[in-house]
């Protein structure tokens, strides 16, 4: 069975219609990447799926369970973590203190540690930052902290909201190589990228957003040998 | 906005600051700003300054405690809670029913309340204000969560009438006093609605440094250890408990927090619950330390409390402790230098100035999330 299963979503910014009936799944270990342009309704899937914003119609469910009307703290309890876009780190709280709000939830808390072990061992640079504002990191540090602090949360399913935006080429790679490492961990991930080609090289599968519709979808090996897809969003060859 | 130089920028300021001086010195005069005057008032009795420092410090730390409640609530959603004054106001008539089953009457025919009394009256006061506030973020404020600030601040005055006339109406209930014997406990409130209330005594009045020329009372220590123990103990909760972290993350950015597990309405509800709290506390300090509460005072004590949590930056928890130390001591040294009825008016003068030339306070906002 689909870990998460999308059904004819719509959703709505006011009046704008911004989802026009999105359905997709994805299955348990997979990684899925959403691609599209600007505007296309990436961001909006997720914050749909997280419960940001509530769908007009249609359903969310995760292994089987409703989520369609649920906020978005219940959604995180229920195993759904977001490394967000624009990352959205606290800027006035040590990066300790922001990996500890991502695990903020658990009640195992003898694995926290565990996992906080396992989190600075993928990123050993926010390990040297522990008790440094999550303000003054850099980007790609902030990026880290980020998906590190998604991390902390131990999560079924992992939403990745442009992970590589705004960085340098080298630390683009570096994030990717997390992510195929992650996923390696066993963790099912759904990457939105504007990155299309660096997308559909670590994913299995992905969905093509335009307009709030999905265009194309199916395997990762194939959608890169589309031609459409080659034109518009790997900028043609 | 057209490009100058920062140099004359810098001297347009300096000339304006200037102007503002000499104005202030020129229209001063009427508002009790004799130089010459309060020369020989400080030579004649230098010890008056002394005096002034710590009745500054012990006004200040009332207002430091409500302003916290301006600054936490300010921090989280971004709101000047205006009905904020008129909740400690009801906080001082709660502390005053609170006292009043202790109350006995002296045999001159005044009041007192035991010690101990009064120490456990901050529990009521404090119980009652904070499910007040957390009420009145319930029933005014939550629904309109994502309507314009403009919408949520009309309610926020319109909360603060409401309250300020269940104040005035609250006093009616002395009139009980004339139904029978087991009404006794609202003679406290006398038999008019609208004059102020006299809080039982309870601390000696008695200098604790003896005959020195500085009076130093239990008020004094009271007030100012109350406020100490309470702004610490609020530091300790939000740097370390798990809710208060949880209330920082929410402040800094509400949706993360949300991503994070955090429900955001519960830690908001929180907020504006220790917000009450503590202006209830204030209620009962200002009522031990002044001896007396009006209906009205809200107004007043708000007016102090925001400017000082503006002037400390609005949102930040230590710049509102600075801010109401520094308030309360303006308070202090205009009543006595200056002129009393003129002291709002120099109070609202620096809150006008701090929103001119700097509104982010001394010690820097911390609200939102804009990094």
């Amino acid at each position: 069975m689909a870990i998460l299963e999308l059904n004819d979503v719509h959703s709505y910014y006011g009046n704008i219609h911004a989802l026009k009936g999105i359905s997709l799944n994805v299955e348990k270990g997979e990684i899925v990447t959403l691609i599209g342009s600007n505007g296309a309704g990436k961001t909006t899937t997720l914050r749909t799926i997280q419960g940001l914003i509530r769908p007009r119609t249609g359903s969310i469910t995760l292994e089987g369970e409703e989520l369609t009307r649920l906020p978005a703290h219940e959604v995180n309890r229920r195993g759904i973590c977001q490394s967000p876009e624009g990352r959205l780190i606290f800027p006035r709280m040590t990066v300790l203190e922001n990996l500890e709000m991502g695990a903020f939830t658990r009640t195992d808390h003898s694995n926290i540690g565990q996992d906080l072990e396992r989190v600075f061992g993928l990123f050993p640079r926010l390990k040297e930052r522990v008790k440094q504002k999550g303000g003054t990191l850099s980007g790609g540090e902030q990026q880290m902290l980020a998906m590190a602090r998604a991390m902390m949360g131990n999560p079924r399913l992992l939403l990745l909201d442009e992970p590589s935006m705004g960085l340098a080429p080298l630390l683009v790679e570096t994030i990717f190589d997390t992510i195929v490492a992650l996923n390696k961990q066993g963790i099912t991930i759904l990457l939105v990228e504007q990155n299309a080609r660096m997308a559909l090289s670590i994913a299995n599968r992905g969905y093509v957003l335009q307009t709030g519709e999905i265009r194309l979808q199916g395997d990762a090996a194939r959608l890169r040998d589309d031609e459409e897809v080659q034109k518009t969003y790997l900028g043609g060859h | 906005m057209t490009e100058t130089n920062p140099t004359t920028q810098r001297a347009l300021r300096i000339l304006l600051i200037v102007a503002i001086g000499y104005l202030a010195l020129l229209i001063g005069q009427p508002a009790g700003l004799d130089v010459g005057r309060i020369i020989t008032d400080v030579a004649t009795t230098p010890t008056n300054v002394l005096q002034q420092l710590v009745i500054g410090l012990a006004n200040g730390s009332i207002i430091v405690i409500i302003a916290l409640g301006y600054t936490l609530v300010y921090g989280i959603i971004e709101l000047v809670n205006f009905a904020h004054g008129e909740v400690f106001m009801l906080g001082a008539f709660t502390s005053l029913m609170a006292l009043s089953i202790f109350t006995t009457t002296t045999a001159t025919g005044g009041l007192t309340a035991p010690f101990w009394a009064a120490l456990l009256g901050f529990i009521p006061a404090m119980l009652v204000c904070g499910l007040l506030n957390a009420g009145i973020e319930r029933l005014a404020y939550r629904r309109l969560r994502n309507s314009p600030k403009l919408a949520v601040l009309i309610s926020a005055i319109g909360m603060s009438f409401i309250l300020q006339n269940i104040g005035l109406q609250f006093g009616a209930l002395g009139k009980l006093t004339q139904v029978g014997p087991e009404f006794q406990i609202f003679q406290v409130l006398g038999s008019n609605n609208a004059a102020p209330k006299s809080f039982p005594v309870v601390l000696s009045t008695a200098n604790l440094l003896g005959d020195f020329p500085i009076r130093i009372t239990q008020a004094d220590v009271l007030v100012m250890g109350t406020a100490l123990v309470l702004m610490l103990t609020l530091n300790w909760f939000v740097q370390n408990t798990r809710l208060g972290k949880a209330m920082r993350a929410t402040a800094q950015n509400r949706d993360a927090a949300a991503m994070m597990g955090i429900n955001v309405d519960q830690i908001i509800a929180l907020t504006f619950l220790i917000g009450g709290a503590l202006a209830g506390a204030a209620g009962m300090m200002f009522g031990l330390y002044n001896g007396t509460v009006v209906f009205t005072m809200g107004f007043t004590a708000g007016l102090r409390s925001f400017t000082a949590a503006v002037l400390g930056g609005i949102g930040n928890i230590r710049g509102a402790a600075l801010g109401g130390i520094l308030i309360g001591l303006l308070a202090a040294f205009s009543d006595q230098y200056l002129a009393v009825r003129w002291t709002n008016a120099w109070v609202f003068l620096i809150l006008v100035l701090v929103l001119l030339f700097r509104p982010t306070g001394l010690l820097g906002q911390e609200s939102g999330d804009k990094a």
